[in-house]
């Protein structure tokens, strides 16, 4: 329901219902020294190194079942935060809970449990698939690898038919290679691939913005079924508002590393409430054909490492005063769990 | 270069392509036709949208109004007719006078106009002085305005800054601007917003649309995205296989489309759903240019194909739009 929330959820909300929830979560991406530079640092030698909060103080919930929309431009931090919720990146500060569990205090076998529940599909398929990897051992060396089916390989082929078939993929493809599929078969692979270890949550990472219009609605498609197919749970990072409008339920907006505004998505599509999302909103190009005046946001996101002072959409903001460019306005939860971080939405 | 008028129907068109084919040969022989009979036309400060996914040819009738099809590609058949003479036939020292002067191109990324270890400044007096022989500081001046002109602040000085200083929309702008140093009649911009946020494709989206405005400059905007050309573009060409399958104004185009492709693609786009609803959507791929389908390219994907698809379809012409279906989408509505 909540963004910035306390430590004890309202109301009857069980923890088991959070696949996954960041909690005042950040990450700061430095520059690392050698021993000579620290001992340098260490002698005040030299300044320590500066740092990027490519997340700042990031706090999300994502309800089993529901398809939370993350939306924001490229720097904005989408991509790490995907990656930290996902365990592939860990926090710099606060706490990731999967299931209501502190990973910070999770190990061994545990985590790794856990672990495998959260999964991630990459923008660019080709990048993502082993080139010299059959697709059927692109698939099974996961599953094998966690003992979901046995190492002597029995039941593998089964196996991986069944995922291939989830993913819509002709079992035929199973011992070509990923050079010789289209680049929709090949983002069917990634898909099967992460379907494979059976997760709860799946991180799809601008998972459809190489792909053409045509197979781009053949894998959202994909998505939606697989949700009810399988019960899956979705964060859905793209900088695309249409699609992010189709599939999601929940939408979060990120500018430079923070939340701006979180909502339903028929609120947050119907009456957003911060500034940016506003002229995110207006500038969707539409399928009317009628010419339009392309009326501009000034100026680009700033760089996280010299953020503004005070808001940081302030240098772009129609709406910005002193007090924008002095303090940093919070994440506050309006009415039905309209969040929103602007002094004067 | 003043504002043109509205051309009107009797003028010759600045640009009239004439069933142009462009083949490539496979590396174990054979051929491929990427571009196959492809006739368009284009007067002066009129926008084109030329739409398809990724294969349909699109880009390679850019490159060949551009003289850029190199081996193992070539113009197999066809003219290109720019005010008259036919590019297609002239030679390589004949193309350049024409390539940056008269006809200019914007690509999707902009370090393929850019050389990454010159300074932005070298690189745009460089393309002003490779067709106007003018003095150093005159065509500084030029590229000085060039860079005002598509909103890149103090462009005084970022002239001695280098590609990488740039962020990806501010390099964008950059080569655009050397696209407008010389005025050309004729800009083809492959796809130059698809990699940037739309904040920033709205940017320049609203640049080139007051720019050509400004100069009567005819605009081919090659893209996969139909909503981007809905709000740019006067005409819509879409192709297919290496086709145009449908062509003619935007409005008429996007509100009744009758190809089965075209009414595919504009209902595969989530706008044109029901949120949450599954999408309508395409069977299939697109085929590959050495792989074509005989007869109607898009039969095998195609719901209403029958044997008679087995045949190329022809151009139908209806009036101000044309369209290649044997089994158009159903005219009732259409006016």
């Amino acid at each position: 329901m909540s963004a910035m929330r306390t430590e004890t959820s309202p109301g009857a909300m069980e923890q088991g219902d959070i696949v996954a929830r960041i909690d005042g979560g950040s990450k700061a991406f430095g520059q690392t020294r050698d021993l000579v530079g620290r001992l340098f640092e260490r002698a005040g030698l030299m300044e320590p190194p500066g740092s990027v909060r490519a997340v700042d103080g990031v706090s999300l919930e994502i309800r089993k079942g529901e398809v939370l929309g993350l939306v924001g431009e490229s720097g904005c931090g989408k991509s790490t935060l995907g990656r930290m919720i996902a365990g592939i990146t860990p926090l710099s500060q606060g706490s990731l809970y999967w299931h209501g569990r502190d990973v910070a205090r999770l190990a061994g076998r545990e985590k790794l449990a856990l672990k495998l529940k959260m999964q991630m599909i990459f923008q660019n398929p080709f990048a993502s698939l082993d080139p010299r990897m059959t697709i059927e051992s692109i698939v099974a060396e996961a599953p094998r690898a966690h003992g979901l089916i046995a190492r002597s390989g029995a039941g593998e082929a089964d196996y991986v038919g069944r995922y291939l078939d989830y993913a819509g993929l002709p079992s035929y493809l199973r011992n070509r290679y990923p050079h010789e599929l289209s680049g929709g078969q090949r983002q069917r692979v990634g898909i099967a691939r992460a379907l494979a270890v059976q997760p709860d949550l799946l991180v799809c990472d601008e998972s459809v913005a190489a792909l053409d219009v045509s197979i781009q609605a053949q894998i959202i498609n994909l998505f939606m079924d697989l949700r009810h197919e399988l019960g899956l749970t979705y964060l859905f990072i793209s900088h695309d508002l249409g699609l992010v409008e189709h599939i999601s339920d929940r939408v979060a907006i990120m500018y430079l590393g923070r939340v701006v505004e979180e909502a339903r998505v028929d609120d947050i599509f119907t009456r957003p409430r911060h500034p940016y999302t506003q002229a995110l909103l207006s500038e969707i190009p539409r399928l009317e054909p009628v010419k339009r005046r392309f009326t501009a946001l000034k100026g680009e996101l700033p760089s996280p490492l010299s953020p503004p002072k005070g808001c940081a959409f302030n240098p772009r903001c129609p709406k910005a005063t002193d007090r924008c460019r002095a303090d940093i306005p919070r994440l506050l939860q309006g009415d039905e769990g309209h969040s929103v971080a602007c002094h004067y939405a | 270069m003043t504002m043109l008028s509205t051309p009107g129907a009797g003028d010759a068109p600045l640009l009239d392509i004439r069933g142009l084919t462009v083949s490539f040969a496979a590396d174990g022989g054979g051929e491929g036709i990427a571009v196959n009979d492809v006739s368009l036309e284009l007067q002066r400060g009129r926008i084109l949208g030329l739409v398809g996914e990724s294969g349909s040819g699109k880009s390679v009738t850019g490159l060949s109004i551009m003289g850029l099809i190199e081996k193992p590609g070539r113009i197999a058949q066809g003219q290109i007719l720019f005010n008259g003479i036919d590019l297609a036939r002239l030679s390589d020292a004949q193309m350049k006078s024409y390539r940056g002067k008269r006809i200019a191109m914007i690509f999707q990324d902009p370090m393929m106009t850019l050389n990454p270890v010159l300074r932005i400044g070298t690189q745009m007096v460089e393309a002003v002085l490779a067709h106007d022989k003018v003095p150093l500081a005159e065509a500084r001046a030029r590229a000085t305005e060039a860079l005002g002109q598509v909103g890149i602040p103090h462009p005084e000085e970022r002239l001695d800054s280098y590609p990488h200083e740039f962020s990806g929309g501010m390099r964008q702008r950059v080569s655009i601007a050397i696209a407008l140093l010389h005025r050309p009649d004729l800009i083809i911009a492959d796809e130059p917003t698809t990699a940037l946020d739309v904040t920033i494709q709205a940017q320049i989206l609203s640049e080139v649309q007051q720019l050509t405005e400004r100069f009567g400059t005819a605009l081919i905007w090659v893209t996969h995205d139909l909503s981007i050309v809905c709000g740019l573009a006067d005409e819509i060409a879409v192709m297919y296989g290496g086709r145009i399958v449908e062509y003619g104004p935007v409005a008429d185009v996007i509100r009744h489309p009758r190809h089965r492709y075209t009414n595919g693609l504009l209902h595969s786009v989530p706008s044109s759903n029901r949120r949450g609803a599954r999408l309508f959507q395409i069977p299939g791929t697109a085929p590959s240019i050495f792989d074509m389908p005989e007869g109607c390219a898009f039969r095998p994907r195609c719901t209403a194909a029958d044997e008679a698809c087995r045949q190329v379809p022809h151009m139908v012409d209806e009036g101000c739009r044309q369209h290649s279906c044997f089994h158009p989408v159903a005219a009732e509505d259409m006016r």
